[in-house]
């Protein structure tokens, strides 16, 4: 049961992380391959706080938020001078920025030792130590998230954004300042993964920078584009699907001296054979 | 960028959901008509190893270790009369896959204690999870590092502190002409403490610190500009903390751009000089070898693989045996940590004890300099 538990927690984790790009990839057609840093901010800050001050775990969550928002409201101005390819060579270089910052801030990060001993979070003195009420805290996080996308992408923003990854220039004829559209989602995206950071932090105790590189940011691409860009149940299939799948090729009877390499060429087949025969992802409705 | 609008395809995504429960109901039936039969009662262990990833290299030998114990202690009739068993599941290099892995042993195969972590990311979230599931955690291929790899009651590690290894190179620093040496180390936990302690020996020394140069990736790096850098502060020896092609290429390198120091490394460095015809490079590198292992086991490893053990494979190959047999002198498994920690175990690889601090006592440590292929003792 413990390990259904901790497969549904990360599933609720990357859920997370696919609904908040999806806004970015999906509704906006910006392709970015910088969340892992954002994943990364928001779980650092958490964790430094957590550790160092004895802070209550929701006000570090909610001060990464902020601190996340600030630092992506940065990025996001740098990266909306970007467009297509270079936007997401852009969104690279800063993925490689923030994890170096990771890598060599030891002061503050503790650099690659990480940082060991995080607590659980505690709410009116209930500690989430079981992984069950864990797992109640972070789909809590990943359904409330579910909705406010559902909402931002049902309303007119939403619609905005939609006409913008259509044609910006079309809708910049009418009069909407498309660079506040665009800024306005990438740092309530980034906002977003912060959540997911502050819960993974939490949750294994234990982060350090190998958790948010650029291959990060990719598996989180790879959740949006296989789940189905601009559906926000997409995004959870999406995490459904590449959380839970390796984790169903362990039980396979491959020969114990190459079983772990063939699940991985399993892995990738399956991934390549999706790709071909449903590219808009298993519910997307948009493709790149 | 196109686009194209589809309707949710209900039936799709039923597909997709029915393949999984059919390939679950398909591979749970695999796995189970594979059990082995419980009626000798197995010492049931589970690893947690990186057989795929960055560390694979690492985590293949480390394999071998396991199987080879797993061989050895079943063909001399188990422990107290009980076969051992080692459950291995793969953690890809990845944190939190070594979760799922840890998760997977613990609650579906029911190990009564794990061993693994090949890397210290790998092995770090595991730390916690032996604490809350109380299941005896051993990491066999990590140091103990004060402030970034602390084990708690029920964990431990089979290398020593890793300043306390490093130190062993004073002797060979102090008798040595060496004026300035630099660390060229990998951005981590291991190759910083390597950096740090070799800083403390040269101080000691009063040769000043060492020139640090850290680099952040692992494996088909370019080192001419790390190589003139050094050239340019008159390095006369450099430690390297490489792993993969990085110290052949280093060496070709330093070879072309006329730098010649004290190459002083690690054990391993053989292997990415084994496809090599031009072994040359390697004479006069001086290693702090700290896989000394007895001939008794190199023998049973090289007739088993064809291959002299490295990359831990020792240690992984220990701690099966320390962990079955404190498995299997105590009642109930959560006892086992106390067990390991107040015993000594015989292995055909030496004794091992571990410390107060649940790391070996010592892990016995020579400095070899190489000539010709071969790694002879330094004194």
């Amino acid at each position: 049961m413990e390990y259904l538990i901790h497969i549904a927690i990360l599933i609720s984790i990357y859920a997370i992380l696919g609904l908040s790009l999806n806004l970015v990839v999906g509704f906006t057609g910006l392709l970015s391959v910088t969340q892992a840093a954002f994943y990364g901010i928001g779980a650092y800050a958490t964790a430094i706080l957590l550790v160092s001050t004895g802070m209550n775990f929701f006000l570090a969550m909610f001060i990464g938020m902020i601190i996340t928002g600030i630092i992506a409201l940065v990025m996001g101005f740098v990266l909306s001078k970007f467009k297509d390819d270079y936007y997401a060579l852009g969104s690279f270089g800063f993925n490689v920025i923030i994890y170096s910052i990771f890598l060599n801030w030891q002061s503050l990060t503790n650099g690659p030792l990480g940082i060991p001993g995080i607590p659980r979070p505690t709410l009116f003195g209930f500690t989430f130590s079981e992984n069950a009420w864990f797992l109640v805290l972070s789909a809590g996080c990943a359904v409330a998230i579910y909705f406010i996308c559902q909402f931002i992408t049902k309303s007119s923003f939403g619609r905005v954004l939609k006409a913008i990854r259509e044609d910006d220039k079309a809708i910049a004829v009418f009069g909407y300042r498309t660079l506040w559209y665009k800024l306005a989602i990438f740092v309530i995206s980034a906002v977003m993964a912060a959540v997911a950071g502050s819960l993974f932090a939490s949750y294994i105790t234990f982060i350090d920078p190998s958790s948010f590189t650029l291959t990060e940011s990719i598996f989180i691409l790879a959740i949006v584009i296989l789940g189905g860009l601009a559906s926000n149940k997409g995004a959870i299939w999406g995490a459904v699907f590449l959380i839970l799948l390796p984790e169903i090729l362990r039980f396979v009877g491959f020969p114990d001296e190459i079983a772990a390499q063939m699940r991985q060429v399993v892995y990738g087949l399956i991934l390549i054979l999706l790709m071909l025969y449903r590219p808009q992802g298993l519910v997307g409705e948009y493709r790149l | 960028m196109g686009v194209i609008y589809v309707n949710m395809n209900k039936k799709i995504t039923w597909s997709v959901i029915g393949i999984i429960a059919v390939i679950i109901a398909i591979v749970s039936g695999v796995r189970h008509s594979k059990a082995p039969q419980a009626n000798a009662n197995p010492i049931k262990i589970g690893a947690v190893l990186s057989l795929t990833g960055s560390a694979a290299p690492w985590g293949e030998y480390a394999k071998n270790g396991i199987d080879l114990a797993v061989k050895e202690i079943n063909a001399n009739g188990g422990i107290n009369g009980r076969p051992v068993q080692v459950v291995i599941e793969d953690d890809n290099t990845d944190g939190k896959q070594s979760v799922s892995a840890w998760n997977k042993l613990a609650t579906v195969d029911g190990v009564q204690g794990i061993i693994g972590g090949v890397f210290d990311f790998t092995a770090q979230p595991l730390i916690p999870l032996a604490l809350s599931n109380n299941i005896p955690f051993i990491s066999p291929s990590n140091f103990r590092i004060a402030g970034g790899f602390d084990l708690n009651d029920q964990s431990f590690v089979m290398l020593t502190d890793m300043n306390k290894t490093v130190q062993k190179l004073q002797p060979y620093l102090a008798s040595s002409s060496i004026k300035k040496l630099a660390v060229v180390h990998y951005q981590s936990t291991f190759g910083n403490e390597i950096a740090q302690t070799l800083d403390g020996v040269m101080k000691n020394l009063g040769r000043g610190g060492i020139v640090d140069n850290p680099y952040p990736q692992i494996g088909d790096n370019d080192w001419k500009t790390t190589i003139i850098k050094l050239k340019s502060e008159d390095v006369d020896a450099v430690f390297l903390d490489m792993v993969g092609n990085d110290p052949l290429v280093f060496l070709q390198q330093a070879k072309e751009l006329d730098f010649s120091p004290t190459v002083i490394t690690y054990n391993g460095i053989q292997d990415a000089f084994a496809d090599q015809s031009d072994k040359s490079l390697l004479n006069g590198v001086v290693v702090l070898n700290w896989e000394v292992t007895s001939p008794q086991f190199s023998d049973m490893y090289q007739q088993a693989y064809g291959v002299a053990p490295t990359k831990s494979a020792d240690k992984y190959f220990e701690a099966v045996y320390v962990m079955a047999n404190a498995l299997a002198n105590v009642s109930d498994p959560s006892q086992a940590p106390a067990y390991i920690a107040r015993n000594s175990f015989n292995t055909p690889n030496g004794t091992v004890t571990f410390a107060s601090d649940h790391s070996v006592s010592d892990v016995p440590v020579q400095i070899q300099i190489i000539e010709d292929e071969v790694a002879t003792p330094w004194r």
